[in-house]
């Protein structure tokens, strides 16, 4: 019975690594797109490891809110507005939580496979999380609930255990 | 993810003084690793900036006016043990408060990976080995302790042999030595102090 994947590398390295400061909610960061703040980052590490973008070939990122109406292009984006060729493709990776450690893990992989140079960007706005409705297409009906919910509150709960994250909640105190 | 932790925190008997004293001691280790200049190399200040790409329209970021570069962590702050015990439990009767959960903070990280053989200075670190496992869904924030014990049994490395151990799990009654994720591979919190050669910042994490 398989249980779990593992994988060893030969001659897979962290060239260069930085980031953003981290801001609070609603802090400065909040209107910022989180394609941008990837972008930022892609274009820095390449300058401080003093490499051609053209020689990346492959861009990874991870973003988990949807948080620009743009957030589709987000991986491509981060690739081209870092210099990267339009011919190199980009890929998102989602693990929630360890999205950021999966990102070295599949780039890791491209090299085992005979990549050469991938560019990984992890980025994420809290603050521009969606207040979001997904039963609304159609309209209101009158007296119907509105379905509009915070999905960043609501994106915590997993309701295959459930347990009903509305009825425990206390709003934090902030 | 808070109901996840809170599972854990009654599973394992993780009690909220613990987790209190675990987040007080990563606000204290940010605050020192932030004003030690510890970060610094790491962090890229974030001012007004246009990315030109050509042929396409521009992009940008636009800061709020009046900031002129957002350039430190701002989460981290002076705090102390009656601050933190006073904050309510999310969950009623819970362990989890707006004090010892993760920071809920905008950013974003990049890393260059390549061959090391190509390296013309030295690299950051070599990337040797890598595992993932799944756990149920309910208790997934013990993920890192399966995962790490599979790493160790493949990779044939035995856990004294490991000097540092940062694990991401953003609710802290998920991390820690003496329980949860640490009591699942058998690190006592203790060692893992010992062997940190760098300020470990536990539950300080930017993540889910």
């Amino acid at each position: 019975m398989s249980s779990g994947q593992f994988s060893a590398f030969e001659d897979v390295a962290i060239i260069e690594a930085l980031r953003t400061p981290w801001s609070d909610l609603n802090g400065p960061l909040a209107q910022v797109s989180p394609i941008d703040l990837g972008i930022k980052v892609g274009r820095a590490v390449l300058a401080r490891a003093d490499l051609d973008p053209a020689a990346v070939d492959s861009v990874l990122a991870g973003s988990m809110a949807q948080a620009s109406f743009d957030a589709y292009m987000l991986p491509r984006h981060i690739g081209l507005y870092s210099g990267v060729p339009q011919q190199v493709p980009a890929l998102a990776v989602q693990r929630i939580c360890g999205t950021g450690l999966e990102l070295l893990r599949q780039a890791a992989m491209h090299l085992q496979s005979g990549g050469q140079l991938a560019l990984c960007v992890g980025s994420e706005s809290m603050s521009r999380n969606p207040i979001a409705s997904y039963e609304h297409r159609a309209g209101f009906r009158l007296g119907a609930p509105v379905g509009f919910k915070d999905f960043l509150w609501e994106a915590l709960f997993d309701p295959a255990p459930g347990g009903g994250h509305d009825r425990h909640r206390r709003a934090p105190r902030r | 993810m808070i109901a996840t932790a809170e599972r854990l925190a009654a599973e394992q008997g993780i009690s909220r003084e613990q987790v209190d004293a675990y987040a007080l001691g990563s606000h204290q280790r940010a605050l020192q690793a932030r004003d030690s200049g510890w970060l610094a190399g790491e962090i890229v200040a974030v001012g007004n900036e246009r990315f030109e790409l050509d042929g396409y329209q521009a992009r940008g970021i636009q800061l709020p006016r009046r900031v002129v570069e957002v350039a430190q962590d701002s989460h981290p702050r002076p705090t102390d043990a009656e601050a933190l015990a006073r904050l309510h439990a999310i969950h009623p009767g819970g362990v989890q408060t707006a004090g010892n959960s993760c920071a809920v903070v905008d950013g974003a990280a990049a890393a260059l990976v390549g061959r090391a053989a190509d390296c013309t200075g030295s690299p950051l670190a070599l990337l040797r080995t890598a595992s993932v496992i799944g756990v149920a869904p309910e208790i997934m924030g013990i993920g890192p302790a399966p995962a790490i014990q599979l790493l160790l049994q493949r990779s044939g490395l035995r856990l004294d042999e490991i000097g540092l151990l940062e694990i991401n799990e953003a609710q802290r009654s998920g991390a820690g030595g003496q329980s949860g994720v640490g009591a699942g591979f058998g690190a006592p919190e203790s060692a893992w102090r010992l062997h940190r050669p760098r300020p470990p910042l536990g539950g300080y994490r930017p993540a889910w």
